[in-house]
């Protein structure tokens, strides 16, 4: 799935597990076709709105449909039967019908496929009532999330990185990771570092060269965007009394101009905070097709840890001043 | 013959759910007019004879999926009227306690969705027929929507989709020769909808949906050949709505020509099941009878409705709505 081949491993053993289960795909591994059967492993013409409405008119009469739209620019096709339809149907059937779907999809890898499909849209999905969003920023978790999602009683949008495949070694630990909750994935003392998605491989490489000057960063994972646990990253903030939030797109995206937000309207966060939300994030433009266009469009390790020393910088004055 | 023994006829049932739906879309449409609701009403009256054609026909498990005309099909499978009309006016007792409104959805008489965006229900109508076959029963789909519909290009990729799985969907276009207030001939090369079933390698038939026998009697078709693993049908039934595509606080003004109107007023398929019924010894007073029967049992629904309570505001966000994680 979606060259993630640590996905196809988790997706296909819940195929096995649960006869229930089917995947949706214009070209699936024709070994689960084998082994699986054509009525439940489905190979799809390029209809990403139908394939999406059939996902949902089969979780509404007991299956556990994934449909996988390989990248995330043609989930669009998709919006008015994701958006308008499976996020709907819970709530206008008063509870009747559950929607127990999986649309997952991948971003940009490295491979620089340009302007048509390099695409992070994840937040204008977050903002639809209905939707689980969830954007994993490790293997280990999108492995976890993606079986919790599959699990799920209710339609799961699911973005995932090819980026994250060679971060690190798959973990043999296949249960499931509960949705809606953030991971602390480093504890730290002086500034907390929000990282969606694969912008968590810009951050944890921006941790050690910050350890070496003495800063020390709590790393969070939000993991799932909508519901969001915001209660992790207040936790965190109110100890550290300094935020950087980073994402790969463009920062006045809802996904972290709410969590800031939700951070500053919050008084008892508000009072602690000795600097305002910091923001590292992709150029509000489409993606470009150059690689040195790309790379100034995208965040980088480097501005990271630029904005972690800058806060940082502007705290330790603070602290001096206020102890 | 006793009325009684009348009433135990097919067709005799088809008309007293034809008579259920007119009255109920009038008495909402007059409803909307005082204000006792809100949106917006998308109007049946017209189209009886396909919904009652096509439900008539269906087993007591198959599943139907409309879109935003779905009361004539909720009432054609039998839904609750007291509920249907509930729901309408935004009261707790209503099928979705409110929160669906015009787009119903009756479990208990196997309308599982209703599509408020043109096309949205008939890939959901595919996934339906979809699980059947995964979970081995042998559940038709019938999935309803107008003759705008084809404008939507999800319907011709479910069309394709149920083609090669050769799902068990009879899909029902109910042509009635506008989109909006567009009329269809203006922006489709041909008025003949048939032919998207043909590009698809489905089975296709234009009917008169005036004649709710020849509905039936199609419908009987798809669903033998769609049961036997034949795969989906399309029904166009030909048709006309008898005010107009949508009413909000008023009735909108006249678009269609008189000439047109009339004429299909003349063919109301109301007025024809009655006739049929006439000629085959029917008595006018059983009729008659069956007329008062179903103006009671609407008024009784629309009191029912509304005396119960309005879904109550403090319940908008409660976890019989927002599923949790």
């Amino acid at each position: 799935m979606n060259d993630l081949s640590d996905l196809d491993e988790i997706v296909f053993a819940e195929l096995v597990h649960d006869e229930r289960a089917i995947y949706l795909h214009t070209h699936p591994p024709q070994d689960w076709i084998d082994s699986i059967g054509s009525e439940r492993v489905l190979t799809c013409p390029i209809s990403e709105a139908a394939m999406v409405g059939v996902g949902i008119g089969a979780a509404m009469r007991g299956l556990r449909p994934l449909v996988d739209l390989n990248r995330a620019s043609f989930m669009l096709y998709a919006m008015d039967q994701i958006c308008n339809q499976a996020a709907k149907i819970h709530y206008l059937s008063a509870g009747e019908f559950a929607v127990p779907l999986t649309i997952a999809c991948a971003m940009r890898g490295d491979y620089h496929v340009d302007v048509a499909r390099e695409h992070a849209p994840y937040a204008m999905f977050a903002n639809v009532p209905g939707l689980t969003v969830v954007v994993p920023g490790s293997i280990m978790d999108a492995r976890r999330l993606l079986l919790a999602s599959m699990r799920y009683n209710g339609p799961v949008v699911f973005f995932t990185s090819p980026l994250l495949a060679g971060e690190e070694p798959a973990a043999a630990d296949q249960a499931e990771l509960p949705l809606g909750r953030a991971r602390v994935v480093q504890a730290g003392s002086d500034v907390t570092v929000v990282a969606v998605g694969a912008a968590q491989l810009l951050a944890r490489q921006a941790l050690e060269p910050l350890l070496g000057d003495g800063i020390s960063v709590e790393l969070i994972d939000p993991l799932t965007l909508s519901p969001l646990d915001i209660g992790t990253i207040r936790e965190s903030v109110r100890k550290t009394r300094a935020v950087v939030l980073v994402d790969e797109a463009s920062g006045d995206s809802q996904v972290i101009a709410g969590m800031a937000a939700q951070l500053t309207s919050d008084p008892a966060t508000f009072a602690r905070l000795l600097a305002p939300p910091q923001f590292v994030t992709g150029l509000k433009v489409p993606m470009p097709a150059a690689l040195g266009l790309e790379r100034a469009v995208l965040p980088t390790s480097a501005k990271v840890e630029q904005a972690v020393r800058e806060v940082a910088g502007a705290v330790a004055g603070q602290r001096r001043g206020t102890s | 013959m006793t009325a009684d023994r009348d009433l135990s006829d097919n067709l005799a049932d088809r008309f007293r759910q034809m008579l259920l739906i007119r009255r109920l879309d009038d008495a909402l449409l007059r409803l909307r007019t005082a204000g006792e609701f809100i949106g917006a009403v998308h109007p049946y009256g017209g189209h009886e004879a396909i919904a009652a054609g096509v439900c008539g026909a269906l087993g007591e498990a198959d599943v139907i999926i409309s879109y935003y005309r779905g009361m004539g099909h909720a009432v054609a499978r039998g839904a609750d009227l007291g509920r249907v009309v509930a729901e309408r006016l935004g009261r707790e007792t209503g099928y979705c306690r409110g929160r669906a409104g015009e787009f119903l959805i009756c479990r208990d008489a196997g309308l599982i969705f209703t599509a408020g965006v043109i096309g949205s229900g008939v890939p959901i109508a595919v996934g339906a027929a979809l699980a059947t076959r995964v979970l081995g029963g042998d559940e038709a789909v019938a999935v309803f929507f107008g003759d705008g519909a084809f404008g939507a290009g999800v319907v011709h990729e479910s069309m394709n989709l149920a083609s090669i799985w050769k799902l068990p969907v009879v899909f029902v276009c109910e042509n009635n020769g506008y989109q909006d207030h567009t009329r269809t001939d203006q922006v489709y090369p041909s008025v003949d909808l048939v032919r998207y079933a043909t590009a698809n390698l489905i089975p296709g038939v234009a009917v008169d949906g005036n004649d709710v026998e020849a509905v039936s009697l199609a419908t009987t078709e798809a669903l033998s050949r769609a049961r036997s693993g034949g795969g989906p049908a399309l029904i166009e039934a030909k048709t006309y709505l008898r005010h107009f595509h949508l009413q909000f606080d008023d009735p909108p003004p006249r678009y269609r020509p008189a000439g047109e109107e009339a004429s299909w007023l003349a063919r109301d398929p109301l007025e024809r099941t009655r006739r049929t019924l006439l000629a085959r010894g029917w008595t006018e007073a059983s009729l008659v009878a069956v007329e008062q029967s179903v103006a009671a049992e609407v008024d009784s629904a629309i009191t029912w409705a509304s005396s119960s309570p309005c879904a109550n505001p403090d319940d908008a966000a409660d976890s019989q709505v927002v599923l949790p994680l």
